[in-house]
């Protein structure tokens, strides 16, 4: 659609200002959230967020590198050459949303464990945020073009002109939007339930149950096949797999920590 | 003291993080500066100094690491650029 956007006279790519409209989101949302309840203090939490935004920016470009690059190393080529090769990795392609995840997670994990916040406490409190950002991210992938689905001529296809991702001037299903939508739903719910307070329930555990759900599905109508495949499932359908285990036990552990402590 | 440390450090990398914006691929230098500034401001705080120079350098790391992060952060999978960039080695 529209990749990028002119500012002071310099090309800024769309997805970039959605990611940061997206940090901002879910900083001011998660800052609100923690003063509702006031169990966690709203600077630790906001700090929490930075370590996380670190390692989501690491695992995002990390994961991407693993799953999308088939040649590591260039055979007869110099050191200064293959770090040349390197730098154009690094600076260009794109990311992946559970690298960014997963390095999130390490990164709030790490400031938790380092300055004895209740890790159980503060991860509950970021996590209604989460698919708002998300919700940004997604926008801007369908600004940008990338994250495209199958080609389809039906109600609500797409067809791009500009995309850097996507091919132009072929009708493709918008599984960016649709994902965008369900994270925006996701969020209202997530949010819904914080407010409501319900001690058995991890809310955690229910983002990532619900998250890998919708993910594993949505991966059947992307188009993007390049990302990486193993055995007939795409790379971030078996992290769904793994991801819905996790938010299965986290839910069940919740719940049973619940039933057995006193009121 | 070692927070007053912290804070300094903090503030050095911050701005330098920003200076390297203007200078191309020196911008992974800056994000590398800006993410060095975050977290040690965030640790002078938690080491108990909080003046103007542990928040300057908290806001130069924050700023310094989006703007440089804009450079490299581009939803696109370019898979033509991955297979022109190591057809031309």
């Amino acid at each position: 659609m529209f990749p990028f956007i002119e500012i002071f006279g310099r090309q800024i790519p769309v997805y970039a200002l959605m990611a940061i409209l997206g940090a901002a989101a879910i900083c001011v949302t998660a800052v609100i959230l923690a003063k509702k309840r006031d169990c966690i203090s709203a600077e630790d939490i906001f700090y929490m967020l930075l370590y996380a935004g670190i390692g989501c920016l690491i695992g995002s470009k990390l994961l991407y590198l693993i799953v999308s690059v088939d040649v590591y190393w260039l055979d007869g080529k110099s050191l200064k050459e293959n770090l040349r090769y390197w730098l154009v990795l690094l600076t260009t392609g794109g990311l992946v949303f559970y690298g960014g995840l997963i390095g999130a997670a390490l990164g709030a994990l790490r400031y938790c464990t380092h300055f004895k916040i209740p890790v159980g406490k503060a991860f509950e409190t970021v996590v209604p945020a989460v698919p708002l950002f998300h919700f940004f991210g997604r926008l801007g992938c369908f600004a940008a073009g990338c994250c495209y689905g199958k080609e389809y001529s039906g109600v609500l296809s797409v067809t791009f002109e500009n995309a850097i991702g996507a091919p132009n001037g072929v009708p493709l299903l918008p599984v960016q939007l649709f994902e965008a939508a369900g994270n925006l739903l996701l969020f209202t719910v997530l949010t819904v339930l914080y407010l409501k307070t319900l001690p058995k329930l991890s809310l955690t555990g229910l983002y990532l149950v619900c998250y890998s759900v919708m993910r594993f599905t949505l991966e059947f109508f992307r188009g993007d096949d390049i990302r990486g495949n193993a055995l007939s499932l795409s790379v971030s359908q078996w992290i769904s797999l793994a991801v819905f285990a996790f938010g299965i036990v986290l839910i069940v552990r919740k719940y049973q920590k619940c039933k057995i402590l006193p009121p | 003291m070692e927070g007053k440390n912290l804070a300094v450090g903090s503030l050095v990398c911050g701005i330098l993080s920003l200076v390297c914006i203007f200078f191309g691929y020196g911008a992974l230098v800056g994000l590398i500066l800006g993410i060095v500034a975050i977290v040690l401001a965030v640790n002078a705080k938690k080491n108990g100094f909080e003046d103007g120079m542990q928040k300057a350098g908290l806001i130069l790391g924050i700023i310094g690491t989006v703007l440089c992060g804009i450079t490299f952060v581009a939803c696109a999978l370019c898979a033509g650029v991955l297979a022109a960039a190591s057809s031309m080695y």
